[in-house]
C-alpha cells in the first residue's frame, strides 16, 4: 500500500517520469499559487475517480471502457463543479478556472485505465491521492521557479526588492518549456546516477 | 445479425450514460437556482465595491457611445437607498476586446460629480506577472477620481494620464480605453437624466399656468 502511495509521488511522477498532463501543468505553472491550486484540484477529482472507475470496473465492458470512463470522468467533474459553484463559492472562486481544465487532463483518464481498472476501490484511491500529491509537488516546483525567476515574487511574496529586473520569458509560454526541459534534466541526471550506483552494487 | 455481445455492450454503455445524464439533470436541477442568487448576490457585490455610497441598483438603458474597441455590456444606477430614486452615481460594466490576451472586463463605478469612484477587473485573461497585474491596487487605484478621458503613458504620469504597467502597454490602453468609454457613457446618461428632468418641470409649470389661467376664466365670468 506505501509503494502504491509512494509511486506517484517519485518513481512513477506523473509529470517529470510518465509525460501524462502536460497541458495543465505547461499552461497554469505561471505562478506556485496557480500550481498548487491545480495540483490540489486534480487530486480530489482524481482520488473519487479511481474510486468510481474501481467500483464500476466489473460492470464495465472492456471494449468500450473509454468511453464509459469518459462519461464517468467527465459527469462527475461536472457535478463537482456545480455543487462548488452552488453550496462552496470561496473554493470555487479560487480554483474555478482549474476545474474545467481538469476533465481534458489525461492523468485522470490514464489512472483509471491503467490502475483503478486493474484495482480494488482502496487501493485505487491512494493510487490517485500518491497521484495527485506527485503532479501537484512538480506543478509547485515548476510553478515556483518559473515565479521567482520571471516575476521576482514566491506565493505573491516579493523576495528581491525593486532592484530585480523580472526575467519575464519565464512566466510567459516559452518558460513553461525551458522551465520543464530543465528540471526533467536534472531530474534524470539524478536517477540515471541512482540507477548506476544500483548496478555496481550489484 | 446483431450478436449477443455486442446488444449487451450497448446495453450496458447506455446505463452508464443514462445514469451520467439522470445524475447530471438533478444536481442541475438543485444548483442552478443557487448558483443564479449566488452570482446576483456577488454582482450586486461587486457593484457596491466600486460605488460605495450605493445601497440598492437599478439596471437604467445603455447610451450610445462610440469606440474602437469597448462595448457596454451594462450600466446601472446607484440608488441611494433600497427603493429610493435618487441616483448617486453610475457603475458601467465595459468590455474591451484589445487586451493581449482577448477581452477584458471591467466595472468601473463613477460618482455623480462624473468622477472614477472605483475600477474592479471582472475578466481579463492576460499574463499572469505582466498584464495581469492590472488587478493590482498600483495601477487600478490610478483611476480613482478621475473625471476627463485619459491617455496612457510610460513612466511617471501626470493628471489626466495613465501609468502603464512595465511591459504591460496593451493591457493598460484596454483598461483605460473602458474607464474612457464609461466616463462617457455615464456623461451622456447625466445629461439625458438633466435633461429629462427639465422637460418634466417645464411640463408641470405649463400644467399649473393652465389651471390658473382656466381658474382665472372662470373667476372673470
Amino acid at each position: 500500500m506505501k509503494n502504491v502511495f509512494m509511486n506517484g509521488i517519485f518513481k512513477e511522477n506523473p509529470t517529470f517520469v510518465l509525460f501524462l498532463g502536460m497541458c495543465p501543468t505547461l499552461a497554469v505553472t505561471t505562478s506556485a499559487f496557480n500550481a498548487v491550486g491545480m495540483g490540489l484540484s486534480t487530486m480530489v477529482v482524481l482520488v473519487f475517480s479511481n474510486i468510481f472507475i474501481s467500483l464500476l470496473r466489473k460492470f464495465i465492458p472492456d471494449k468500450v471502457r473509454i468511453a464509459a470512463y469518459v462519461v464517468v470522468i467527465a459527469s462527475f467533474v461536472t457535478i463537482i463543479e456545480m455543487i462548488l459553484k452552488a453550496y462552496a463559492q470561496a473554493v470555487s472562486a479560487a480554483l474555478g478556472i482549474y476545474i474545467p481544465l481538469i476533465v481534458v487532463n489525461c492523468i485522470i483518464l490514464g489512472r483509471a485505465e491503467a490502475f483503478a481498472s486493474k484495482n480494488g476501490a482502496i487501493r485505487s484511491a491512494v493510487d490517485g491521492l500518491g497521484m495527485g500529491l506527485g503532479f501537484t509537488l512538480a506543478l509547485t516546483v515548476l510553478g515556483s521557479i518559473r515565479e521567482i525567476l520571471g516575476a521576482g515574487t514566491f506565493f505573491g511574496i516579493s523576495l528581491f526588492g525593486e532592484a530585480f529586473n523580472p526575467v519575464t520569458i519565464m512566466i510567459l509560454p516559452p518558460g513553461a518549456f525551458l522551465t520543464l526541459g530543465l528540471v526533467v534534466m536534472v531530474i534524470n541526471i539524478i536517477s540515471n546516477k541512482k540507477r548506476r550506483g544500483e548496478s555496481k552494487i550489484a | 445479425m446483431l450478436n449477443k455481445e455486442t446488444v449487451l455492450i450497448s446495453l450496458k454503455l447506455f446505463i452508464i450514460t443514462a445514469v451520467a445524464a439522470l445524475c447530471l439533470a438533478v444536481v442541475n436541477k438543485i444548483t442552478t437556482p443557487i448558483i443564479a442568487e449566488n452570482n446576483l448576490a456577488a454582482e450586486v457585490k461587486a457593484q457596491q465595491e466600486v460605488l460605495p455610497d450605493a445601497a440598492d441598483f437599478t439596471t437604467v438603458e445603455i447610451p450610445v457611445v462610440k469606440s474602437d474597441n469597448v462595448t457596454i455590456e451594462k450600466m446601472t444606477g446607484g440608488l441611494q437607498a433600497e427603493n429610493s430614486s435618487t441616483i448617486v452615481g453610475y457603475v458601467v460594466t465595459a468590455v474591451s476586446n484589445a487586451g493581449y490576451g482577448g477581452d477584458i472586463k471591467i466595472m468601473v463605478g463613477i460618482d455623480n460629480n462624473l468622477k472614477v469612484t472605483r475600477i474592479k477587473i471582472l475578466e481579463s485573461s492576460e499574463t499572469a506577472g505582466l498584464g495581469a497585474n492590472a488587478s493590482k491596487p498600483e495601477f487600478a487605484r490610478q483611476f480613482e477620481g478621475a473625471a476627463d478621458s485619459l491617455t496612457v503613458v510610460k513612466g511617471a504620469a501626470k493628471s489626466g494620464e495613465i501609468s502603464a504597467i512595465a511591459s504591460a502597454t496593451i493591457t493598460s490602453k484596454a483598461v483605460t480605453s473602458c474607464v474612457n468609454t464609461a466616463l462617457e457613457a455615464a456623461k451622456l446618461k447625466s445629461t439625458d437624466s438633466k435633461v429629462e428632468e427639465t422637460a418634466q418641470k417645464l411640463e408641470q409649470i405649463k400644467q399649473e399656468t393652465q389651471s390658473q389661467i382656466s381658474d382665472g376664466e372662470g373667476a372673470a365670468e
